[in-house]
């Protein structure tokens, strides 16, 4: 057998996917954050963000395993989570994913001529998904409270109308089961008769509203097994974005008015969907809670509790930190107290004088700034925030992107990869405070053979980081030339749209005459077309693109007249940085991009 | 029907125990040549593509297939419907000979292969049916520059199975030469576990380098252990192969079946599905963006698979 | 009373050890390297017996060590089998010869065909020298082990040909001079016979066969009255276990063969028999089976995925009426009950733990219509349900 390298793993962290994950491993790696505090509120709570920004790991850690960790486990030795309230519901997570919602869609194509079987036959399989789910739940409660069950799972049998059933869990889930089962029998040998004579046989309460076999199964529950059961339950539907639309029609409209004690916890992707308005939430109907972060230092205090607890685990120690292993980012943000970096002979101003000797523009920018190109240094404190600390990042690239000392900022190829992008700070913004994305990102620069070049440096040698990230950023434009594209459309739009934008968004930083206000980010204008609307939905649906929050709106209730940037994760690969700039009319840029009226620098063709 | 044994023959048994005969007709030179090879078979049809009538050979090849006596059929690319129902047609019409139904595959959709085993799948039979199944593949071209765009990307009509999705996804993916098709899925299914099936027909094949390389991304992100060679020559090996390793993984996962790469190991999985039907078989095309590509057979290559199925479900 | 006598033995059977060069017809091949240790059948074994703490009294081979009559494999096959054995604690190994084992096709036409058998090494397939002498010339050997009596029995010995090859067979003349010498005997309490080809045809996917032994019919009653009552066979890749006419006809499958045929019970098996009693007449046994999933590792096997339970028996003392009739008894006696433990099944009906798979079905049967329900074996738990209806 061929041999192929093999990828190293870690713990729970290796293949950080809570998706997958049991609910107390997500307990033991989770790291709360502000979006749980909400979480936990007594309401309906629609959680919004991309995928793999922790969505599934926040409704797992409702449940009662993962709080039974979180409280047996956690918090005993971390107290300073204590103000992390706990649910004061019972959580049933009814997951989802693609290849469900794949299935429960070919239904639809399989009947196509039946409409309406195709739909109670989904209604069915995601009613009993959910029951499934729920006998999971009652099985631990009573466990939990050494309770027999025998009474409620006869009364489970009898109300849910199962038919002559064996009265334990185990057989129950069995029997649900095999309803689907005989659904897909149908399928198979295209028997629509057979279809349609096993679902009038269903119980109605298994092919009426997505929610009634479920709540019924819990108030039988609290019926036979009084003392023990919940005042509340959570409905937790994950991906509910990739759904039927009738159940997410169903979903929303229980958020408005449903029976107080099922609670309603939703995710879906980052724009609020149609169907709901703000009205609705400012209402209390429900909660919007977002899960991206629109600023890169939104996301660093759960980066870097995150960050160390995975190197802890990852290299078994307890006192490693981030900065050890990492060491700073040339574009770190808090240096701002540390006068050292721009002081004379410091990092910072070795490198503006570096570039004021190459980039005329840039030496004319200081003196109009009343700094000297030959020392860059000011006194002032707010001359220095405001003149060198703002613009230190675009110095580091622009010196960074020039070949040799002889480049001018006219015409020049530039560099592939310079290594600028590495350190703490890179590595929480490229992340976007995602934690599938960190976790990936962290364990692929542990698999790397870390020894520091000199006593003091990190553990990851600074240009090992920036390769690896570079070869991140790569592979995630690969995910977005990947993903499927819209039936019909012409070709890679979304990628051809990202990649626009990148190398806008270079050029912006490399153009001829130095540039302190960059534009970093575009508000997307009544003026993009209704196709480059659509790719929008899609890219921050995956993570290509991120809303970025304004004074006006926290949720986007739509792409138009959101304000969006390219996720930090291509920063390295089309040579951005880890920060939102300005605003540009979307229209604009794309008009600006597609002509050639600015001279564009790009690095070499791979 | 349900499926009972699989073999390896030979082009010279298929001619000899076939009574109908279902082949092809696009426009890869490809197209003609297994029926080259083929005599005996008295009822025999051709499915045409009604996509790209007049590219490459389709021309010449569809004169060819009338030449020989065969029966045209115009279908879509993605028509499974119509394909099951001339299925249906051609294997259960009598025969005086009462014998075998073959298939040529080589240039048929994937789509295709999935109406076709399900067809046999849900068939009534008295008794046991052999089918033939034959496969040459094309000879060596260096993949496409640029890689057209997924656009399908979902299970195959009739393979979707359903089951709750209380366990994780296990992606088993055939891999192919086309550069991110695997990427690409395994972005969009998720699965906790992936596992690579890299094909190899023999020690100079020389898509087996390509293979490699255009899959480097997910192959050194993919744990050694789940990455598996099988050989294009040994299908029978290659389906028992595959058969233990979807049983394994059944335990713990839902298993998707995907073939990006030859299509005699897509035929497999769809006959593996239906020995187990919670094992969904997915498929990912570019549509209609893919430009049509010719392909001209490698005779020293050619595959037969006899599969005989028996009445009744398992 | 006498003390009832016990003894166990691990069985793999059909490894079909070929060559990398050979056609790809077995999951084992010869010098094959052992990691991914989960592709390697006897590495994943060796894995398990470590996981799951399993020990034997004796491994038995039911032929067909090598593929295609390769010699190699026949070494690697033999290898293999003293490497696991002596994992189990083992003290003995005992094999016979299948189709595989020997040269019928006349590939080498210079030596005869049992020749890479009889002269494979020293203690192949016995250590006794009269014991190979007796299994190479009249067909049949016994090797005690412990309180049990084990006959090796050589279907392919009358096998020199491509025509005498196509099936098994031990003639009646043989059978007689088998049965007469060993008459008398055979002491042990407890005796079975290990074989390669089967001797009857079981239900389902063997009946059509052409390969059964011709005089199997008579060779299982030769060994019934020679105290006999479990055969163990190989050559057959599915899994079976009858009870005919009084002995456990137990078809173990195939340890590592590519399976191309797919019957219900389609997997790759390894099996621990345990056989107890004070006599032949009431010698019961217990099977446990795992299947082997390449990529996976041998697990416990699973009724519904690989169409054999994990736990089967055989040799119920009692008719399978007495052991419904005793079930039903039980559920009657605690009319509200849902759930009997497995010890009160096994309080009331001992011998339910000794029911072979159709068995199993049959009793399913009956009880099913009294709305009960034998849980499945599948974790080696006896436990009777009874369905609630509303």
């Amino acid at each position: 057998m061929e041999v192929v390298q093999t990828v190293k793993t870690a713990s729970i962290y290796g293949a950080f996917n809570a998706r997958w994950l049991e609910p107390e491993d997500v307990a033991r790696s989770f790291v709360p954050t502000l979006p749980f505090k909400r979480l936990v509120h007594l309401q309906n709570s629609l959680l919004m963000g991309p995928r793999g920004c922790g969505k599934t790991t926040l409704l797992k850690m409702l449940t009662r395993r993962a709080q039974n960790v979180w409280k047996g486990e956690r918090l005993p030795n971390e107290p300073q989570w204590a103000d992390y309230r706990r649910p004061d519901f019972e959580a049933i997570y009814i997951p989802s994913d693609v290849r469900w919602s794949s299935e429960l869609e070919s239904v639809s194509r399989e009947l196509i001529d039946f409409p309406t079987d195709a739909e109670r036959a989904q209604r069915a399989s995601v009613a009993i998904s959910a029951v499934v789910e729920a006998t999971r739940v009652f099985h631990a409660i009573a466990r939990e409270n050494e309770l027999d069950p025998s009474a409620f799972l006869k009364a489970l049998i009898t109300h849910l109308q199962l038919g002559p059933t064996i009265p334990s869990f185990p057989e129950i889930r069995l029997k649900l089961v095999g309803w689907i089962d005989e659904i897909l029998a149908g399928l198979i040998k295209r028997d629509t008769g057979a279809i349609h004579r096993h679902l009038d046989r269903l119980p109605a309460a298994f092919t009426g509203h997505a929610l009634s076999a479920v709540t019924k199964a819990c108030t039988v529950f609290e019926e036979f097994t009084e003392g023990i059961a919940p005042g509340r339950w959570a409905l937790c539907f994950d991906e509910l974005e990739i759904a039927p639309q009738w159940l997410q029609r169903e979903m929303f409209a229980a958020l408005r008015s449903f029976d107080q004690k099922f609670l309603l916890k939703l995710t879906w992707s980052p724009v609020l969907p149609t169907d709901l308005t703000p009205r609705q939430e400012r209402q209390h109907d429900y909660s919007a809670i977002r899960m991206w972060h629109g600023h890169a230092a939104d996301a660093k205090p759960f980066c870097k509790e995150f960050t160390t607890r995975f190197l802890r685990d990852r290299l078994t120690s307890t006192t490693v930190a981030p900065n050890d292993v990492f060491g700073p980012s040339p574009f770190a943000q808090d240096d701002s107290e540390n006068p050292d970096v721009y002081g004379h002979g410091g990092p910072a101003w070795r490198t503006m004088v570096h570039l004021a000797q190459r980039d005329p523009s840039f030496n004319q920018y200081l003196i109009e700034h009343g700094l000297s190109p030959d020392n860059p240094v000011a006194e002032v404190v707010s001359i220095r925030d405001e003149s060198l600390r703002k613009v230190k990042p675009i110095v580091l690239l622009r010196e960074a992107f020039f070949k040799d000392a002889r480049d001018r900022v006219t015409r020049s190829r530039s560099r592939k990869n310079p290594p600028i992008y590495y350190g703490e700070d890179s590595i929480y913004a490229m992340s976007e405070g995602n934690p599938r994305l960190l976790a990936g990102l962290l364990n692929e620069l542990l698999d790397t053979d870390m020894k520091p070049l000199t006593s003091g440096s990190p553990l990851a040698r600074p240009p090992v980081q920036s390769r690896i990230l570079y070869l991140a950023s790569q592979r995630t434009l690969t995910g977005i030339k990947t993903y499927p594209i819209r039936p019909g459309s012409r070709g890679r739009s979304l990628s051809a749209l990202v990649d626009k934008l990148g190398r806008y968004l270079h050029s912006e930083l490399l153009t001829p005459e130095f540039n302190a206000d960059p534009v970093g980010s575009f508000f997307v204008d009544e003026d993009v077309s209704q196709e480059v609307l659509d790719e929008l939905s899609v890219g921050l649906l995956i993570g290509a693109f991120v809303h970025v929050k304004s004074p006006q709106q926290d949720i986007p209730t739509s792409v138009l007249g959101s304000r969006i940037r390219l996720s930090y994760m291509l920063a390295p690969y089309y040579g951005l940085l880890f920060r939102n700039y300005r605003e540009m009319r979307l229209s604009t840029a794309l008009r600006i991009s597609a002509s050639s009226q600015r001279l564009m620098f790009w690095r070499e063709e791979e | 029907m349900h499926l009972k044994s699989l073999r390896e023959s030979t082009l010279g048994e298929l001619s000899d125990r076939c009574s109908a005969f279902v082949a092809a007709c696009g426009y890869e030179h490809r197209s003609v040549e297994i029926t080259r090879l083929v005599r005996g078979p008295e009822r025999r049809v051709a499915l045409c593509f009604n996509e790209w009538p007049e590219a490459i050979a389709r021309v010449d090849n569809q004169r060819e297939f009338v030449e020989r006596g065969f029966d045209l059929e115009v279908v879509g690319g993605n028509d499974a419907n119509k394909v099951q129902e001339i299925v249906s047609r051609v294997a259960q019409s009598p025969s005086p000979s009462g014998k075998a139904v073959a298939f040529d595959i080589s240039s048929m959709t994937r789509a295709w292969h999935g109406a076709i085993v399900r067809e046999l799948r849900t068939m009534e039979a008295d008794s046991d049916v052999e089918t033939f199944f034959a496969y040459v593949p094309a000879k060596f071209r260096k993949p496409p520059a640029h890689s057209s765009p997924n656009e399908f990307v979902g299970p195959v009509h009739g393979f979707a199975a359903l089951s709750t999705p209380d366990l994780p996804i296990s992606a088993v993916i055939g891999l192919g030469y086309e550069r991110e098709r695997a990427l690409g899925l395994q972005q969009l299914l998720d699965p906790e576990r992936t596992v690579l099936m890299v094909p190899r027909g023999g020690d100079q094949d020389p898509y087996y380098p390509q293979v490699r390389n255009s899959n480097r991304h997910i192959l050194t992100r993919t744990q050694r252990d789940w990455v598996f060679e099988y050989s294009l020559a040994e299908p029978a090996a290659t389906f028992a192969t595959l058969s233990s390793i979807v049983s394994g993984l059944r335990d713990s996962y839902r298993v998707v079946l995907a073939s990006l790469g030859p299509k005699v190991f897509g035929l497999l999985c769809f006959l593996l599905a239906t020995r187990f039907s919670d094992v969904s078989v997915w498929r990912v095309s570019s549509g209609i963006h893919g430009e049509p590509r010719d392909a001209h057979a490698d005779l020293d290559r050619v595959v037969v698979i006899s599969a005989v199925w028996g009445p009744g479900p398992r | 009373m006498c003390e009832p006598r016990s003894a166990i033995f691990a069985v793999i059977s059909d490894l079909h050890c070929r060559l990398a060069s050979d056609s790809n017809d077995s999951f084992l091949t010869v010098g094959s390297l052992r990691t991914p240790r989960s592709r390697h059948p006897v590495q994943a074994l060796l894995d398990l017996i470590d996981e799951e703490h399993l020990r034997a009294d004796a491994l038995l081979v039911p032929g067909d060590l090598a593929n295609r009559a390769r010699v190699e494999g026949l070494q690697q096959g033999w290898e293999h089998s003293l490497e696991i054995g002596r994992k189990l604690g083992a003290p003995a190994i005992i094999p016979v010869l299948g189709n595989h084992d020997i040269d019928s096709y006349r590939a080498d036409p210079q030596h005869p065909v049992f020749h890479a058998a009889q002269n494979l090494r020293p203690g192949f397939p016995f250590g006794a020298v009269a014991d190979v002498q007796s299994f190479f010339a009249d067909g049949y050997c016994v090797q005690k082990i412990g309180d049990v009596d084990i006959l090796a029995i050589n279907t392919v010995i009358d096998q020199t040909d491509a025509i005498s090859a196509k099936r098994g067979a031990f003639g009646v003349d043989r059978i007689e001079r088998m049965e007469s010498a060993l008459r008398g005997k055979l002491l042990s309490p407890l005796r079975g016979a290990v074989m390669h080809h089967h001797p009857v045809l079981h239900t389902g996917t063997f009946l059509q066969d052409t390969d059964v032994i011709p005089t199997g019919d008579v060779l299982l009653a030769s060994l019934r009255r020679l105290g006999c009552r479990f055969v163990i066979h190989g050559h057959k890749h599915i899994t079976r276990l009858s009870f005919v006419d009084g002995v456990a006809v137990f078809a173990s499958g195939s340890f590592s063969a590519m399976l191309n045929e797919f019957g219900t019970a389609v997997a790759n098996t390894f099996h621990l028999v345990q056989v107890e009693g004070t006599q032949p007449d009431d010698m019961r046994g217990l099977v446990r089976t795992w299947v082997f999933r390449y990529g996976s590792g041998w697990r416990r096997s699973n009724n519904d995925h690989a169409g054999f339970p994990y736990l089967s028996g055989f040799g119920r003392r009692v008719p399978l009426t007495e052991v419904c009739s005793g079930l039903l008894d039980l559920a009657a006696s605690a009319p509200d009950k849902t759930r009997f433990l497995e010890m009160e099944v096994l309080q009331a009906v001992p011998e339910a733990k000794y029911l072979t798979p159709g068995e199993r079905e049959q009793v399913t049967q009956t009880l099913g219509a009294g709305d009960l329900k034998l849980a499945d074996s599948d974790d080696g738990k006896l436990e009777l349900w009874r369905l609630f209806r509303p």
